[in-house]
């Protein structure tokens, strides 16, 4: 008799799983016999104490934890505090979820530490061996980095496809994971454990993130994000059918029971009580979680004479140029670079000048015979304004901002983060520094990950060391909750940066108010920037857990881009920056409201996830 | 005699490493502040978890529930520890099997005192003759015992049998913890009767005990992954039922592939399994005194032979 589809999809559910047990088996007797063959017998003393050792490892079942035991020596050592919330999500995830949920807490209430602990809890009883961690690339460091520092596990980021199958604990971008010839190893092995940061990008289920993540083989199974819910409810249901298919029934019964409209829901306590099976959403305001504050100082800084010519000098280069040669991305360098500090800019325009300068110092001299291209009057006019430019930043030997950055690192003992996005300022702070007698220490992206651990130890413990220059790159993923102090030499036009820079120091675990310098110098485009984050987006001082907010904005609406826009249209006329800046700030002040409205779905259907 | 999983004192862990260190002859001294200063000697540490990649041979221990104020070179030793691991680590390669007996030397007057004292018929008075001892031979195993499904838990479960008569004795090794009889190791076997099977045949049957046990406490290890399985089986019938062949566009045969795989995630998770391991074994000879007695009451006058197990407390009357 052949079976039709539904009779089979019967015979499958009929299964009863076949129970498996495991016998001591025949080398354990030989063990024995031999042992008493040979008389290779050990004392009764440490028999007993075998057994006793035995008894202490047995891991119990779910009604006690392991993981808190198990890192509490570790967490003593790396100052890691635990909070109540966190772990009610670990009991209630291997408790009740069963190693399978969407972990949403708000942004800032430690995530990763409750998908670790998740984790771990599940590795140390033996459950979890194979373990898979998708993250957008930019988090694989750092995950990494945390999984070693404050769990003791040693990812290894897969690359190549060989990767997948060797490594047990591996750690990946999803990048990295889909592509073809990766996603053909990852598809054919079995995960114990599958956990995705970042998932709200696994809304879609035409795309081939959330294609691949469906198709791996996973017991359990974690989902983290900071919003669940961000557009409409096709998308939630979306990501909850990825963790578990079938929750909230087809598309077809959730969208005739639940779906008002895209935005809408209906029977609201029939759906809330059915995400809260599986979504855990922590907000800040239900925890006791407390950050310590942010006591942020806008240091205004005047340039001297000469300064303020190469500014204007610079400045009106740019406007030139971008009419000129088109070349924005070099030009927005150049400007950002002409606010951190004269020297960050004199390379770039001596590179500008003679692009192959630095190479030709280095190689024979051209022949005589080369042919020359001939100047035209808007080449000369360029190398004309670039000449001046250089000669005028050659004629500043120090920079009004380090002074100010020198008074601030003098005012006490505390040990301070220096921020800048360029190595030239890096070498000068150091440099400075060093001219006071304080020992610093240049971080940067240039450092292998071993160094970067040493350089940070010997931050923390070494009293002599007063700063760590950081540039951006060389930044991401540590964690320096033992300083207090940041400086922002210069301001990233990107609030998302500023807002890594600010998370090295400030974040959970931090048990000190955090200070923050930000060094702007007037009557230059850093001003504007330094009014529109810190007074109309109030970027600074928001708690960590509407953050997301404004990142979310900013993300769609480019503060470079605007830059660069307000250059080519408008005078050199500070006054038309600042309104062109204002207005840009107008509306994302807007934005930020309307998104902050539209996110009342969000509280509505997650309020009171326990 | 099973073992449920108990969280260890601060003390209980402080003794636990002292017995650990003179098991290994290192030298150790308790300092102040409650601190042990150990000196061990470690060629290569094994990694747990890889916090320790470098020898060392020098541990300063510091237990309790509270590690303010301690000093920074000094290491929490606490259940689920590094360290405590590390120490529980070292000694699975020591007492996998030893070779031990219980000495008689007790007066024979004071064990009949004992004898009297548990003789079970109360009302009975009991008169000891003629008496003669030996020693039996007993395997006593530990065993761990894992359930594991999506979930998983293990304990520390003992038996013992004496190969003389193939008598189970459930609690012995307790009894030998908790007797007032000393357990000496011995190289020399002392004499009694020879065992009437197997080392082999008394290991198997240890081992049936121990599996019987586990079925009998933990008789829901099978059904209770069981019922979560059907569950989420159920759940997912429904969900591909009320969808129809496809989803999202997909095929009917993509959508069945996709089910299957599901399926199968679900099996593999809820898969129940019971995994008995041994752990050590000791080769015991143990005291046996038989006696001939007289057990009269209301003028009835009962004669035969009893033995008793010092060590258990445990009188048989023999047919």
């Amino acid at each position: 008799m052949v079976l039709d589809e539904k009779q089979l999809i019967q015979v499958e559910s009929a299964v009863v799983l076949p129970a498996e047990v495991i016998l001591p088996d025949d080398t354990d007797y030989e063990f024995i016999l031999k042992g008493q063959k040979q008389k290779a017998f050990d004392t009764w003393k440490a028999f007993q104490l075998s057994y006793k050792a035995e008894q202490i490892a047995a891991r119990p079942g779910f009604e006690s934890l392991l993981c808190l035991e198990h890192l509490r020596e570790r967490w003593r050592k790396a100052g890691v505090v635990t909070y109540p919330h966190q772990l009610k999500v670990l009991r209630r995830v291997v408790g009740k979820m069963r190693g399978r949920a969407i972990l949403a807490d708000e942004v800032g209430l430690g995530k990763t530490i409750e998908a670790a602990m998740v984790l771990i809890e599940y590795y140390l009883r033996g459950l979890a061996k194979k373990v898979l961690i998708l993250t957008p690339a930019s988090l694989c460091r750092q995950w990494q980095m945390e999984l070693q520092d404050k769990f003791g596990l040693r990812f290894v980021t897969a690359r190549r496809p060989e990767d997948w199958e060797h490594y047990d604990l591996v750690v990946a971008s999803i990048d990295a994971a889909k592509r073809p010839e990766n996603a053909e190893v990852i598809l054919h092995l079995n995960y114990d454990m599958l956990i995705v940061d970042e998932a709200h990008k696994l809304k879609n289920v035409n795309t081939r993130n959330y294609q691949l993540v469906s198709g791996i083989h996973k017991k359990y199974f974690l989902l983290l994000t900071a919003t669940p819910l961000q557009n409409n409810l096709k998308e939630l249901y979306n990501l909850i059918t990825l963790l578990r298919p079938g929750q909230l029934g087809s598309y077809r019964s959730f969208r005739k029971q639940f779906v008002a409209d895209n935005r809408t829901p209906r029977n609201v306590d029939n759906l809330k009580q059915l995400l809260g099976e599986v979504v855990i959403r922590n907000r800040r305001a239900n925890t006791q979680v407390a950050f310590t504050k942010r006591i942020v100082e806008q240091v205004c800084v005047e340039l001297s004479e000469t300064e303020r010519l190469l500014y204007r000098t610079v400045e009106q280069f740019i406007r030139n140029d971008l009419f000129r040669t088109g070349n924005t991305l070099a030009l927005i360098t150049l400007q950002r670079e002409i606010c951190s500090s004269s020297f960050a800019a004199a390379l770039t325009l001596v590179k500008m000048l003679a692009p192959n300068a630095a190479t030709a110092l280095a190689t024979a001299p051209v022949p005589a015979t080369a042919p020359t291209p001939a100047p035209t009057p808007a080449s000369e006019q360029r190398a004309q304004e670039l000449y001046q430019a250089i000669e005028l930043a050659g004629n500043i030997q120090e920079n009004s901002k380090m002074k100010v950055l020198e008074e601030i690192v003098s005012r006490d003992n505390e040990k301070v983060i220096i921020f800048t996005e360029f190595l030239a300022t890096q070498q000068y702070i150091m440099a400075r520094l060093a001219n006071l007698g304080m020992k610093s220490l240049p971080f940067d992206g240039s450092s292998s990950a071993n160094r970067k651990e040493w350089l940070k130890g010997l931050f923390r413990e070494h009293p002599n060391v007063k700063a760590l220059v950081c540039t951006e790159t060389g930044g991401e993923g540590i964690n320096l909750q033992f300083c207090r102090t940041l400086i922002n030499y210069d301001l990233p036009w990107n609030p998302m940066r500023i807002e890594q820079r600010i998370g090295r120091v400030h974040r959970l675990g931090q048990t000190r108010d955090v200070r923050i310098f930000n060094l702007y110098t007037k009557n230059t485009v850093e001003e504007h920037i330094v009014r529109l984050l810190a007074e109309k987006i109030n970027l600074f001082q928001t708690v960590v857990g509407d953050l997301d907010l404004i990142l979310d904005v900013f993300s769609r609406n480019s503060l470079e881009q605007h830059i660069l826009a307000t250059m080519r249209s408008a005078s050199s006329e500070q006054s038309e920056f600042r309104r062109s800046i204002d207005a840009f700030g107008d509306k994302l002040r807007q934005e930020l409201e309307s998104e902050a409205e539209k996110r009342s779905l969000d509280r509505l259907l997650f309020s009171d996830s326990r | 005699m099973t073992y449920s999983h108990k969280t260890l004192t601060a003390e209980e862990t402080e003794a636990f490493i002292i017995e650990s260190l003179q098991l290994s002859d290192s030298t150790y001294r308790k300092i102040e502040g409650g601190l042990i200063e150990a000196f061990v000697p470690v060629k290569r540490p094994s990694s747990f978890f890889g916090i320790e990649q470098q020898p060392f041979d020098r541990l300063l221990m510091a237990f309790g529930d509270d590690p303010r104020g301690l000093p920074t070179e000094a290491e929490l030793v606490s259940p689920g520890s590094y360290r405590l691991n590390w120490f529980i680590d070292g000694l699975r390669s020591r007492g996998r099997l030893c070779q031990a007996y219980v000495p008689f030397n007790l007066p024979l007057s004071k064990i009949q005192k004992q004898v009297r004292t548990l003789w079970p018929h109360r009302h009975e008075d009991l008169y000891l003759g003629r008496s003669s001892s030996s020693h039996e031979f007993y395997l006593l195993a530990n065993f761990k015992s894992s359930l594991k499904s999506d979930e998983s838990k293990e304990y520390i479960d003992s038996a013992a049998i004496n190969l003389v008569n193939g008598a189970i004795e459930d609690d012995l090794f307790e009894c030998l913890a908790a007797s007032a009889w000393p357990v000496k190791d011995c190289v020399q076997t002392p004499a009694g009767p020879e065992p009437t099977m197997t080392v082999a045949q008394a290991f198997q049957q240890l081992v049936d005990v121990i599996l019987a046990r586990a079925e009998a406490e933990y008789g829901h290890w099978r059904t209770e992954p069981q019922g979560r399985f059907t569950d989420e089986l159920e759940r997912l019938e429904a969900y591909y039922e009320d969808q129809g062949p496809s989803r999202a566009g997909g095929t009917c045969k993509e959508s069945a592939v996709e089910r299957q795989h599901l399926m199968t995630e679900l099996r593999d998770k809820f898969r129940p399994r019971l995994i008995i391991k041994w752990l050590n074994a000791a080769f015991l000879y143990l005291p046996i005194v038989q006696f001939q007695y007289e057990a009269i009451s209301a003028g009835n006058v009962r004669q035969g032979q009893l033995r008793y197990e010092p060590v258990t407390g445990a009188i048989v009357e023999m047919v």
